[in-house]
């Protein structure tokens, strides 16, 4: 049967541009928190000196990401009920606590790092990296929980967005590294980018198979999958996501003769934050993208 | 123990896409340009020359599992003990969280308040003993509002003897709007063939 909608309405999309920040930003602060603090839990030496510089980074992010948080809500000013009205059942409730959390723990590290008190930096640690891993997977669960959309009730949405976020902590380490070593050329980034471009290939096809599960379900489900891989979101997709946020830098980090080298590393650190940028926007957009 | 439970019946074979429920909500409630608590979505079914076209009045369902209220952060989105889901505007946040949550996309964020806005069966209305005003004003009488715990109201009889249908029943929201009617790729918006 032919079906023609003539006329319908849309009231405005509740996500945009700042919640995709948000989320990016959320990605950006867990990857180097848990950087950061695996380095110490694990007594990874050779990577001290950047831990050290993002155990100062981090906190500035976390404020990046509050800031999100607040600039995204229509009553801007209201932001302090969140912390007076805990709703167990709302998403948002937890992540606010989260967010809380994460900011003092990495605000705490950056001051014992700071003033070199040791021995406070294992609890702290120990206590940040699952909060630190909470912080992207929340936001996850936040799109799971609305329940609308086909394309966010999919449990994989999680585990995407927490390995995206070691790919987007990776990816500013290796920016940071080969800005500030004289040499960065060393075997420590290098292999560093190595299990980053694993990372990167693995969020990718976690997503593709987010995708493709669409076309097994639902019709409106179906319009979501078909706008990511053939539709509006198609350049997007393929484009920013796949060559740009992926093979690209995957090729370029992986192979000594750019992986080993200052351009190939600040390069491929950048495309790869512009295809987890990518990833949260067309996870949003592409999400509102169907008809009541 | 609630002894009302509000919902509305809309029997699409009597609505004639008039908009006038579009119209007087809006004067009602003074929904502000840009943004529609209701309104009625036309389609058309079939190819020349057997086509036919169908009106589809569209507004908040009021839902018995409403997921907006689960998901609202600070309580402010409630539904009360009569089954009317409403918003405290003086507590809502604006996150817009419950807009993403709905399934039926009928929430919006009010130019005016810059807080989440939505029908509530004109609660003013209902609490003075009149029915929301996109019943009043119904030209083909297609709308009927009532208690569906009371077996001797109006919509309780229709609900008993004609067969209805509900939006995104999937969604396991036990919507509290019915309709009667309703052609499948109508209620699809036309996607699901």
């Amino acid at each position: 049967v032919t079906t023609r909608i003539v006329y319908d309405f849309m009231n405005e999309h509740p996500f945009g541009w700042i919640v995709a920040a948000y989320f990016f930003a959320a990605s950006v602060a867990s990857g180097l928190a848990i950087f950061t603090m695996a380095v110490h839990l694990f007594k990874l030496t050779k990577y001290q000196r950047l831990a050290r510089i993002t155990a100062f980074v981090t906190p500035f992010i976390a404020a990046l990401v509050a800031l999100t948080l607040i600039a995204e809500l229509a009553q801007p000013m209201r932001f302090f009920r969140v912390l007076f009205n805990f709703n167990p059942a709302s998403p948002i409730s937890w992540g606010t606590w989260i967010l809380n959390l994460f900011a003092l723990i990495s605000v705490a590290y950056a001051y014992a790092e700071l003033k070199g008190l040791t021995a406070y930096k294992r609890p702290l640690a120990i206590i940040g990296v699952p909060i630190a891993a909470l912080l992207p997977m929340y936001t996850a669960f936040e799109l799971l929980m609305t329940r609308a959309s086909t394309l966010w009730t999919s449990s994989l949405l999680p585990v995407i967005y927490l390995l995206s976020a070691g790919v987007a902590g990776i990816a500013v380490v290796l920016f940071i590294s080969a800005v500030t070593r004289p040499d960065p050329i060393a075997n420590v980034t290098f292999w560093l980018g190595r299990i980053g471009s694993h990372f990167v290939i693995y969020a990718f096809a976690l997503m593709v198979i987010q995708v493709l599960v669409l076309f097994s379900r639902s019709t409106p489900a179906a319009v979501i999958g078909h706008s990511l891989i053939s539709g509006y979101y198609s350049a997007a997709f393929w484009g920013v996501l796949f060559v740009g946020g992926t093979v690209l830098p995957v090729g370029l980090l992986y192979f000594p003769t750019t992986g080993r080298t200052r351009v190939g590393q600040i390069v491929a650190s950048l495309l790869i934050l512009a295809g987890v940028f990518s990833q949260r926007a067309l996870e949003i957009f592409a999400g509102m993208n169907f008809p009541h | 123990m609630a002894t009302k439970r509000y919902g509305m019946v809309i029997d699409l074979r009597k609505c004639i896409g008039c908009s006038a429920c579009t119209v007087s909500c809006k004067s009602e409630n003074q929904v502000p340009l840009g943004v529609n608590r209701t309104w009625v979505r036309e389609v058309e079914v079939g190819t020349f020359p057997n086509v036919t076209r169908h009106f589809m009045p569209l507004l908040c369902n009021q839902c018995e599992n409403p997921v907006c209220v689960r998901n609202c952060p600070v309580g402010a989105t409630y539904k009360r003990e009569d089954g009317i889901t409403v918003i405290n505007q003086d507590e809502c946040i604006g996150c817009r969280y419950c807009i993403a949550s709905c399934p039926y996309g009928v929430r919006f964020i009010s130019p005016v308040t810059h807080t989440a806005e939505k029908c509530d069966f004109c609660v003013h209305r209902v609490e003075q003993g009149l029915v929301p005003s996109c019943v009043n004003t119904c030209v083909g009488v297609a709308r009927t509002f009532g208690d569906l715990f009371d077996p001797t109201s109006e919509i309780s009889k229709l609900i008993s003897r004609i067969p209805t249908q509900l939006l995104k029943p999937e969604a396991g929201t036990e919507p509290r709007v019915f309709y009667i009617g309703a052609d499948h790729n109508v209620v699809t918006g036309g996607i699901a063939k």
